[in-house]
């Protein structure tokens, strides 16, 4: 076992790996009633199939990761989720676009309910019936999102800036991806993407952490046989430029609203402490220029242009990259219009030294309150170890960063890069 | 964790010291009635003490003050709570033990102070905080699970004196003048009763003498019945037309049981295993059994007494859902449900009551449940009545729910309104 302790934030992590193969990370914090316990899969909704034994490549279904997610629930036609309530869990999962996640928060027995995680997540039983009656479920949640607007507003702005890469699809997939879903294909993926060697258990609680690891290095010992089938990289055939610059959406809204996603060249597998350098130097950036803090985002609340949904996302991983920018507005071409001289300007655009600084105050003090909530600590935690560092280490590698290493990211958007997806009212039906 | 309530000249303050978190979180609530009349004058001026002040005189000039208060977070919000209306102000900040800067904790509590005694309530403001409401009021369209739950509330509510939304009614706002606003603030300063709590770790005496500054004059005391005693009649269904892709459906089960009352905790069991789990009756049956939906769950208000079902699903389904909905009360209602059932249910609110305390901005809560209803801060007492509960007392409370109204919004046929 390994500790490592941060003492200038008081906080410490024990390492073990279970089975010889499942590395496990231990987050000590003490005065917290519940545990934390999360598993994460490299398999998201941007990978399109596997490879088998003979390196032959199989595309699959759309939206196979987060059927996958569902599935692993079921043993032999009952739900586990059941299990985990009978010891005070509650377990639940989520697919994004480069892994799924499931995770669990206990109140009790805690060693009983990660080694039902891991069997759970590890040695699937799920069944041709059962996997027949998730499709009906699973149309009723895409259903549910194809009645918000904000999500058909992400989605075509998604399908507007790229060409090929899978990340312009749904997570979900759609009606004739789910109807297509069949247990030969499932178990495949899950043979080539849920190997203990590829993930990483994550647990963050107030009990002892070498007792707790000592115990799960004990009860642990079976995982599954490793296969011969692997992962299939994502495709990176992806042109640098958007596919439209601009979409209009009519949908049943009363109040119109803009989203612009910028493109932004990816930085590949390689280096992964420059990727993440240049992810927060585009952060600050993106925060200099349209943060609540800058004259540009006081301007736009003078014109009456924006109001207080407006937000900034940025996603930023090696095979791809955006910002979004949004708000619900009355004038929508006027904001877009605004919006887009602004990035227009970015070539003349000189950052302030003085918003830096209290920048910095403003990144330490987000990060030690983010390390009071477990969940999006396991998250940030569970995110950097991919690219094998440790998040309490990010608050140092953020202050490494230089007024002219921000000023260097105004290059890397370009006009166009940028599309604009506008939703305005179909009709006024409110009853 | 130490839970301390003491005063500042007669207010009620909380004081609730712990060591796991790195950030501490302060509190501020006023309480006036919950009245259709000022409640939309009360949300704009909470709006607009928040937006600016003497001291920070621009929105720009605060936020910038914020950051450099290592990203202190400052909201305000209304709720409504039974009878009452709640303007409450948040402080979120680092604990100063991880700042060298010896100003910091002064300059925290002077952003509230400022926010409080040293209003700006100028005509450019409340014309930006009237739009930015009447935003507010007209996205709730745009998200047709929101809008639907909505339009549910709106026909419940028919005729209801506590009908109000804390924010308002959107048909009040235009005529909203400055007067109001100073007329609603001088009467929040002068007749609010008034609730204070910091959450954290830190020195008792030495923060409650920097609180002082907080609270200028006496306050009349906290009101402890607030519960909405009126009755909820039964109504006949409604269904609404809509272009939405997925039918909502909405179930109402009145109860006549509060927070506090002696059926309170076997109600909040039975809730839990009707509709509140992945295991529950509703979830099992109609979403695992019969790929209904992709959710069905049912809430309890311990403040109106009222259980709301909520499912979303194809219009072909409706139908069979609302039936099944029933049938599963009546179930419980027969005794149709085993030890292991109980107890998925009971572990259900365990864990949520033990976890609550993992959330720096629910300790507050806590204190004002505390202050309001007499429940204990710290958990022992809440776990022996959950754990107390039987079958015979889940069974006999469900005999007293009643179901009163159902809403359908749908993408089908035309808007009727007929009888249950």
């Amino acid at each position: 076992m390994k500790t490592i302790r941060y003492e200038h934030l008081n906080e410490t992590i024990v390492e073990t790996t279970l089975a010889g193969r499942l590395k496990t990370s231990y987050i000590h914090k003490p005065g917290f009633s519940k545990t934390y316990v999360a598993l994460s899969l490299p398999l998201g909704a941007t990978h399109q199939g596997y490879l088998d034994e003979t390196n032959a490549k199989t595309i699959t279904n759309r939206g196979i990761a987060h059927f996958l997610e569902h599935k692993v629930f079921e043993k032999n036609g009952t739900d586990v989720s059941k299990d985990f309530s009978l010891k005070e869990a509650q377990i639940n999962a989520f697919t994004e676009h480069h892994q799924t996640t499931y995770l669990f928060h206990a109140t009790n027995h805690l060693i009983d309910n990660i080694v039902r995680l891991v069997d759970m997540v590890f040695f699937p039983e799920f069944t041709t019936g059962g996997i027949e009656k998730e499709k009906n479920i699973i149309k009723e949640e895409l259903n549910m999102h194809l009645d918000d607007p904000y999500y058909l507003q992400y989605q075509a702005t998604l399908q507007a800036m790229y060409h090929n890469h899978p990340v312009k699809d749904d997570i979900l997939g759609d009606n004739d991806a789910i109807a297509s879903m069949n247990i030969e294909e499932l178990r495949n993926m899950h043979a080539a993407y849920y190997q203990p060697e590829y993930a990483h258990l994550v647990i963050l609680g107030a009990a002892e952490p070498e007792t707790i690891l000592k115990t799960l290095k004990e009860t642990i010992r079976d995982l599954p046989q490793p296969t011969l089938k692997k992962p299939l990289p994502p495709a990176l055939d992806e042109p640098e430029t958007v596919k439209n610059k601009s979409t209009e959406l009519f949908l049943d809204v009363m109040m119109p609203s803009v989203l612009i996603g910028v493109k932004i060249t990816p930085h590949g597998g390689e280096k992964p402490l420059e990727r993440i350098k240049d992810k927060f130097a585009l952060s600050l950036l993106m925060d200099l220029l349209l943060g609540k803090s800058g004259k540009h985002y006081a301007d736009l609340l003078d014109r009456g242009l924006i109001n207080d949904s407006f937000g900034l996302e940025i996603a930023y991983e090696p095979d791809h990259a955006y910002v979004l920018i949004g708000s619900e507005t009355q004038h929508p071409e006027a904001l877009k219009q605004a919006l887009l001289e602004i990035f227009d300007a970015l070539k003349v655009y000189e950052p302030d030294n003085n918003a830096f600084l209290r920048q910095k105050r403003q990144m330490v003090g987000n990060f030690l309150s983010g390390l009071d909530h477990l969940e999006s600590l396991s998250y940030h935690f569970n995110e950097y170890l991919r690219d094998n560092l440790y998040f309490y280490d990010v608050l140092e590698i953020a202050n490494t960063i230089e007024l002219s290493h921000i000023k260097a990211q105004t290059g890397r958007i370009k006009s166009e890069h940028i599309t604009t997806t506008l939703v305005k009212p179909k009709k006024q039906t409110a009853l | 964790m130490k839970f301390t309530t003491t005063t500042l000249k007669d207010t009620p303050l909380h004081l609730i010291s712990t060591t796991q978190f790195k950030s501490m979180h302060l509190t501020m609530r006023f309480f006036a009635d919950l009245d259709e009349k000022t409640a939309t004058s009360r949300h704009l001026m909470l709006s607009m003490l928040k937006a600016k002040n003497k001291q920070f005189p621009s929105r720009t000039l605060l936020s910038r003050h914020l950051e450099s208060l290592y990203d202190t977070a400052f909201m305000v919000n209304s709720h409504k709570l039974g009878t009452k209306h709640i303007n409450q102000f948040s402080l979120r900040f680092v604990n100063p033990s991880y700042t060298d800067d010896t100003a910091y904790m002064d300059q925290v509590i002077e952003v509230l102070k400022s926010a409080l005694y040293e209003p700006v309530f100028d005509a450019k403001t409340l014309k930006e905080e009237k739009q930015f409401l009447k935003d507010y009021f007209a996205a709730e369209y745009s998200n047709k699970n929101r809008y639907a739950a909505k339009r549910y509330f709106d026909h419940l509510y028919e005729n209801h004196p506590y009908r109000v939304h804390p924010y308002g009614l959107v048909e009040a706002i235009d005529a909203i003048t400055l007067s109001d606003i100073e007329a609603a603030y001088k009467g929040m300063l002068a007749r609010d009763t008034c609730l204070v709590s910091l959450s954290g770790d830190f020195d008792e005496a030495l923060m409650k003498a920097k609180l002082e500054p907080l609270i200028r004059h006496q306050r009349p005391p906290l009101e402890k019945d607030i519960f909405i005693r009126h009755d909820f009649p039964v109504r006949p269904k409604v269904t609404e037309n809509l272009e939405v892709t997925q039918d909502r459906l909405f179930m109402t089960l009145k109860t006549g049981i509060h927070y506090g009352d002696d059926l309170y905790y076997p109600l909040a069991v039975m809730n839990a295993m009707y509709g509140e789990t992945g295991e529950s009756k509703l979830f099992a049956n109609i979403r695992e059994k019969a790929s209904l939906a992709y959710y069905v769950h049912s809430a309890y208000s311990p403040f109106s007494g009222i259980i709301t079902v909520a499912s979303g699903m194809d219009k072909t389904n409706i139908a069979r859902a609302e039936a099944m909905i029933l049938d599963q009360l009546k179930a419980i209602q027969a005794g149709d449900f085993d030890e292991t059932d109980i107890q998925i249910a009971k572990n259900h609110l365990i864990t949520n009551l033990k976890q609550s305390y993992d959330n720096i901005g629910s300790l507050a809560l806590k204190g004002l449940r505390h202050a309001l209803f007499d429940v204990p801060f710290k958990e022992n007492v809440q776990l022996d009545k959950i754990k107390a509960v039987s079958k015979a007392d889940i069974i006999a409370v469900a005999g007293r729910l009643e179901h009163i109204f159902t809403y359908v919004l749908t993408g089908g046929s035309q808007n009727e309104n007929h009888p249950v």
